[in-house]
């Protein structure tokens, strides 16, 4: 299935030493805003992104599912399976 | 271990390859990054390796490229994102070693003779792990040449341009580097290369094997520093990577949106550059005593004039002074008001820098009062701007030409050239 490049709203915590923890996800769709809860993160490393771009990825476990979280720059993106 | 071991590292097609890592449908369709055609910037600045199967040369003009391939995709270059991403390919270099020598935006050398023994001691392992470090976290492919001296290890990472990886050792050397023909080696360019050929001398191995003396008697000092290359003798150190070498000047240029005729368009365009030259030299507390002017005409002839002055400056109003003196010596048409052709590009140079702070011998037919009052305007242009914006303050006279005045040299796309004597 192919992936898509989708910049995201988030929640995110930044600890005292400056570290980011994303809290959860905004997704927009035409039938409005949604919220999903970042339930773990499996891994955080440097990483490219086949859809395109490089960052901090975050591998997340979203709804019970594996997600690649981008932190670029200064924004955030998600491999999604929706355009 | 080795002796000494530098790697040159090389961003291949810099700006085509981070904006396909950016926007991976590009690698797809033969793309070039070129500048903006309407304001006569129209070049191929990097292809992909698509467009380079139709022959697509970098430099060339996009009308040139059009011709080769029709359907070529051409995309508006993204400066920013450029020195971000190649500043963070070095980010990784400079993880590994302190001596990290950038050479342009794109290539860098790395000595990793102190820190090899740090990650395992076997150099070219070390090496293979930074690219592929870059190739993993930043998507972007870099080709790599390992040897014993920077020329060597430019040369390794020539050889092959898709993610490469060479190694010239002090062993193979010979093999490797003496059957390459001569415009390879560093510093060899189109007029050292015919002048070899002239004498017989096709491939790095004959410039090896003849006489110092001789290469010295027809191409004067170069032909000396050239057979030290060949026979891997250059000895150059890495620069440390927060080593910032004084400036030998400091210049702006620009290719105008129309060719200028008039004596008044060029002093217009060149007021803009000049007050981003005294900008530029008040930031780093320099002052310069030579000024000078390059020209490039419509069918591209260049030529450049210069002018010392008594007292070194980096007062706005002087320097555009000189310059319009250069001007109206060297460019002035028989036509009163017009210049004697049009020109395409123009830019302004200050050189023989010294620092500003230094105690100076006040001359007693200059006003010094009124020297210090022209400073103190140009300062507080300059503080309005950096506050502001460069557009929030400017002389009336930009509003007449506003189509070739409206720009900002200081600001806009500054990417500096590189020289090799910089290290020497």
């Amino acid at each position: 299935m192919r992936l898509y490049k989708r910049y995201v709203d988030m929640i995110v915590m930044t600890n005292k030493e400056g570290k980011l923890k994303p809290l959860y996800m905004i997704w927009e769709s035409r039938e409005g805003k949604e919220s999903f809860r970042i339930d773990k993160i499996l891994d955080i490393r440097k990483a490219s992104s086949q859809v395109g771009g490089c960052g901090l990825l975050y591998e997340c476990m979203i709804d019970g599912k594996i997600r690649n979280l981008f932190y670029e720059r200064n924004r955030w993106f998600i491999e999604s399976y929706h355009p | 271990m080795w002796d000494r071991v530098i790697v040159h590292a090389d961003l291949n097609h810099c700006y085509a390859q981070i904006e396909e890592m950016l926007y991976p449908e590009l690698r797809k369709v033969p793309m070039v990054v070129g500048g903006n055609e309407k304001s006569r910037h129209g070049i191929v600045l990097a292809k992909n390796d698509l467009a380079k199967e139709f022959h697509i040369q970098t430099g060339e003009s996009l009308r040139e490229a059009y011709e080769k391939c029709p359907h070529l995709l051409v995309i508006q270059p993204h400066y920013e994102d450029y020195k971000y991403y190649s500043e963070e390919v070095k980010n990784i270099y400079r993880e590994y070693t302190d001596k990290v020598e950038s050479f342009g935006i794109d290539e860098a050398w790395i000595d990793l003779t102190s820190s090899q023994r740090l990650f395992g001691g076997d150099p070219i392992a070390i090496a293979k792990e930074i690219q592929m470090r870059v190739y993993h976290e930043l998507g972007l492919s870099v080709s790599m040449g390992v040897s014993y001296n920077k020329i060597f290890a430019k040369l390794g990472s020539d050889f092959d341009k898709k993610m490469g990886f060479t190694v010239i050792s002090k062993k193979n050397f010979k093999d490797v580097v003496y059957p390459l023909p001569v415009e390879d080696l560093f510093y060899v360019g189109k007029a050292t290369t015919n002048k070899l050929k002239d004498k017989g001398i096709y491939t790095i191995g004959d410039i090896a094997r003849s006489h110092k003396e001789y290469l010295k008697s027809f191409l004067g000092k170069n032909g000396e520093m050239i057979w030290y290359f060949a026979n891997g003798m250059d000895v150059s150190e890495v620069a440390l990577s927060d080593n910032e070498r004084m400036p030998k000047s400091i210049g702006n240029g620009i290719t105008a949106m129309h060719d200028l005729s008039t004596f008044e368009e060029a002093k217009d365009v060149f007021r803009v550059l000049v007050e981003s030259v005294a900008s530029r030299l008040k930031d780093r507390n320099l002052k310069g005593s030579v000024i000078s002017i390059h020209l490039r005409d419509n069918e591209l002839n260049s030529y450049t004039r210069q002018k010392k002055i008594d007292i070194a400056t980096n007062i706005s109003s002087e320097i555009m002074l000189v310059v319009e003196q250069l001007l109206q010596e060297n460019c002035l048409g028989s036509c009163y008001g017009y210049l004697d052709r049009p020109y395409r590009s123009v830019s302004v140079c200050v050189s023989q820098l010294a620092d500003d702070s230094s105690h100076v011998q006040l001359s007693l037919f200059v006003d010094e009062n009124q020297r210090q009052k022209e400073k103190k305007i140009d300062r507080a242009i300059d503080e309005i701007r950096n506050k502001f914006g460069f557009e929030k303050i400017k002389r009336c006279c930009m509003e007449i030409h506003r189509e070739l005045t409206n720009f900002n040299p200081k600001e806009d796309h500054v990417i500096h050239p590189e020289g090799w004597f910089k290290s020497l």
